[in-house]
């Protein structure tokens, strides 16, 4: 337990100091596609964070001035947020707001270019890969502006009674190309917003933004919050709702993740919520079923194999004096009857160590003399790293892999199938440090659900003691393995996540599906701990009509095509999987890798014969979104009457006491009377 | 006896709190945290008090321990280290023992309130003051609001408030005064007989 501790605190420090730096490049900007022209300036950007019922809805709006004297077209691109799912964009065209239509990729663009061509107003969303959403917009009018809002929804997860949202702005810096064209202003010249309103079910202790401690946090009671970070201009539009004159001054840059923690209250019980959508005259309802376990997971106390895989690639170049001094920190605190291995990658892979050694201060001094000779470069062959961390691994012992990187397989094997059968091919947990926001995710996080691992992502403005808690904490206890859940008593289907895989001490399980009828289920969790078999169970209430939460909708859509991409990574391309995902994601309004979202003006979509599907489904979400904060805070909890778990969720469980202007006041009449008394003496 | 000395054991903690607070590489490492103690990291019985969370906490906790801290030292130097290693033996007792479900603790008040009830008693048998006791009895009442609500009163530090810990140096303090005035009464008692 000690070495664990210590190696992920080690392995935390590492992730959050090597990247301590101020960032440099920033994303979510927008820039013309001819490379010659300067960027367009960005006027107002604002930000709108809903997270109530167990998910986040975000909206973007900005606006960008085009300062040329020609129209032209230009590229919006910004970082994926984690698992994001896209739903809402809407362009201004002639000063009214239109929102756009999923339709499948190539036909997407074909239509764009085709209006583009005619020099009719436009503009396409479409996902590159895991990498960023790209919307491309024509024409941007010289010397005008340019309004656009886009709008995603993401589950809201609590790990250890700690939730967590990030609003990415940074780009990692990983890519040689995209540093040139990232590399301009990212300063809003006039208008910043960032507001965020939180409904829960559960009490909330308290709201932090670690890198933002001029945000403005507001308790209105233990389940509701705000959070605000606004400049002084937009303020004061607010405070009188006149028209504000701005000077071209920069407010706010675009450089830094806005990271916000809530802590619930401590001693809630484990729990069972359910969130559905089920309209008036369907059969068919939607659900998301939020399970957060009683603390019943006993801690580890074996030792391990450690095997370091770190990334020394050329884009971790202004990261490794920090990287080398977090390696040393880790090898510096194993026990001596531990033992570790230092594999690094870049072109290619090379091991420092020789092998395993034994944790003995002389190994770990020239380990750490050897890893700071080292230099970062080149690309990054993440297979041959990891292949290579998997050599030698002694199946006597447990085993465990640390891989630290910020960037994408580029080198070598790249493609995700071939990973997943290097490690299922080998008795090792995977636990990955997901660096930045430009990192493989889809990549790194199913390699870690394969070995039965996790990976953690940070970001530059996450908290470390924090992190670190996080990654002890689930480390240093038992593991819910093979988890099953299944419901009988009322029609169940199309269950996502298909494999749920292993639950850590701390974590949620979120699963989706649809059920048909109502009334009264059995839901039950099996699993294994240490080998031992676990169930849990409960009867929860599935309503006839439920119409607050449209957006579990398009939630369980973005559920099951990353189910769906899931199969393919297994089984290769498949034109049926590949058409169920186009199917999907055009039923829920979701641009995904084979699906973009078009917006034309309102009389184009009626001429080229695409329905209006996603437009219905927004208005129904805003009417919805309407009504839920009309309604204020709502009891999702259904396991009240038969508790699922009969110990409390678990929790940091950390504590401090600070004496306080109280206990000041009352010692100051003491010192008086103390020096009193000594005059008097 | 009032000394009229500086109170240099006082400054020297304070200065020694502020550069936990702000020279420490790696907070996390010196949080006092029972698993490491356990498993052989033995210097966070010690470091885990002086860490604080933020500069509120740390603030506060100074200037207590600068009033305390200065009252006790005055009267003497031997009782201000007794008085420290008991309130933090008290709370690490705590901490240590079943009765505690916390990972993680840090901060100086659960000793520094075995300091209030040393330097309130010394400041008692010195002046016999209703102020004193009025003092007292303010303290308590403020330790069992906190324990009841689990808040802080008026405090707002960004680790939740874990107010057993000020219990604990209370109870400290009462088992310090306790074997004093046992042992005073003994080294009498031993006094009047052999006269």
């Amino acid at each position: 337990m000690k070495t664990l501790n210590r190696i992920f605190l080690s392995v935390a420090t590492l992730c959050f100091t090597s990247f301590w730096s101020p960032p440099d490049f920033a994303a979510g900007l927008m820039t013309p596609t001819d490379s010659d022209l300067p960027q367009l300036s960005i006027r107002e950007h604002h930000v709108d964070v809903v997270i109530e019922d167990g998910y986040a809805i975000t909206s973007v709006e900005q606006v960008f001035g085009n300062p040329h004297s020609v129209d032209l077209e230009a590229i919006y691109s910004f970082p994926i947020p984690e698992k994001a799912a896209v739903g809402e964009f809407t362009f201004w065209i002639d000063g009214q707001p239109v929102t756009g239509e999923v339709l499948e990729k190539e036909r997407a663009r074909e239509v764009y270019e085709a209006e583009k061509q005619a020099g009719n107003e436009s503009a396409l969303t479409e996902q590159d890969d895991y990498r960023s959403f790209d919307i491309s917009v024509y024409p941007v009018r010289a010397g005008q502006d340019v309004r656009i809002r886009l709008t995603y929804i993401q589950p809201a997860h609590v790990d250890t009674s700690i939730g967590r949202y990030v609003y990415p702005l940074e780009d990692g810096g990983v890519d040689e190309q995209e540093l040139s064209f990232w590399s301009y202003q990212d300063a809003v010249e006039e208008r910043f917003s960032f507001n965020l309103t939180f409904r829960s079910t559960w009490p909330i202790d308290e709201f932090r933004l670690p890198r933002h401690a001029q945000a403005n946090i507001q308790k209105l009671s233990e389940w509701e919050w705000q959070v605000s970070l606004i400049n002084e201009a937009a303020s004061a539009e607010d405070g009188d709702g006149e028209t504000v004159n701005y000077l071209p001054s920069v407010v706010h840059s675009l450089d830094q993740d806005i990271v916000v923690y809530w802590r619930q209250a401590e001693g809630l019980p484990g729990a069972v919520e359910l969130v559905s959508y089920r309209e008036h005259d369907k059969d068919r309802g939607t659900f998301m079923m939020t399970v957060t376990p009683g603390d019943d997971l006993k801690p580890i106390t074996e030792g391990r194999d450690w095997v370091f895989v770190l990334d020394m690639s050329g884009s971790m170049a202004g990261k490794f004096q920090s990287l080398a001094e977090g390696v040393r920190r880790g090898l510096s605190s194993l026990n001596a009857n531990d033992r570790f291995r230092v594999i690094l990658f870049n072109n290619h892979s090379r091991e420092m160590t020789n092998g395993f050694l034994n944790a003995t201060p002389g190994n770990v001094q020239n380990a750490i003399d050897l890893l700071g000779a080292n230099q970062p470069n080149s690309g990054t062959d993440l297979y041959a790293g990891l292949e290579h961390g998997m050599r030698l691994l002694d199946s006597d012992r447990s085993s465990a892999l640390i891989l630290v990187t910020d960037g994408v397989a580029n080198i070598g094997y790249t493609e995700k199938k071939d990973f997943l059968a290097l490690l299922e091919n080998q008795d090792v947990r995977l636990f990955s440090f997901v660096m930045g926001n430009s990192a493989n995710r889809p990549l790194l996080e199913s390699m870690a659900r394969v070995s039965n691992g996790f990976a953690m992502n940070v970001s530059n403005s996450d908290d470390i003691a924090g992190k670190l808690m996080e990654a002890t904490s689930r480390l240093t206890h038992e593991t819910l393995h093979d988890i099953d859940v299944r419901f009988s008593g009322i029609k169940v289907s199309d269950l996502t996540p298909e494999r749920i895989g292993s639950l850590y001490r701390g974590q949620q399980l979120i699963v989706f599906g649809h059920y048909w009828g109502n009334g009264e289920a059995q839901v039950t969790i099996d699993g294994k701990v240490s080998g031992e078999a676990k169930t849990y169970s409960t009867r929860i209430d599935f309503p006839s009509v439920e119409t607050l939460h449209p957006e579990i909708e398009r939630l369980w859509g973005f559920a099951m095509i990353e189910d769906l991409q899931n199969q393919m990574d297994y089984f290769g391309e498949d034109a049926d999987i590949e058409q169920a995902i186009v199917d999907v994601a055009i039923a829920n309004g979701l641009v995904t890798d084979y699906t973009s979202m078009i917006v034309l003006p309102e009389e184009r979509y009626k001429e080229l014969g695409i329905n209006r599907l996603n437009r219905d489904r927004i208005e129904k979400e805003q009417l919805a979104r309407q009504e839920r904060a009309l309604n204020g805070v709502r009891d999702n909890r259904v396991d009240h009457t038969q508790p699922m778990y009969s110990s409390p969720r678990a929790g940091h469980a950390n504590g401090g006491g600070a004496f306080g202007p109280w206990m000041f006041l009352l010692l100051l009449p003491l010192l008086i009377q103390h020096l009193r008394g000594r005059k008097h003496q | 006896m009032i000394k009229r000395n500086i109170p240099f054991l006082t400054l020297g903690l304070v200065a020694i709190l502020l550069g936990f607070y702000f020279l420490a590489p790696d907070k996390a490492l010196l949080f006092f945290s029972p698993t490491d103690i356990r498993a052989g990291e033995y210097w966070r019985l010690i470091t885990g008090h002086m860490m604080h969370a933020d500069a509120q906490h740390l603030i506060w906790n100074c200037l207590g321990l600068l009033i305390l801290g200065t009252l006790i030292e005055r009267f003497s130097r031997l009782d201000w280290w007794v008085t420290l290693l008991v309130g933090i033996s008290s709370v690490s007792i705590l901490l240590l023992s079943p009765y505690s479900h916390l990972d993680y603790y840090i901060g100086m008040s659960g000793a520094l309130n075995t300091m209030l009830l040393m330097a309130l008693w010394k400041e008692w048998r010195q002046n016999r003051s209703w102020w004193i006791v009025s003092i007292f009895f303010a303290c308590m009442a403020k330790v069992v609001i906190e324990v009841n609500t689990g808040e802080s009163i008026v405090t707002n530090i960004s680790w939740p408030p874990y107010a057993w810990a000020h219990v604990a140096g209370l109870l400290g303090g009462v088992f310090l005064l306790c074997s004093g005035e046992l042992a005073r009464t003994g080294t009498r008692s031993a006094l009047t007989t052999s006269c």
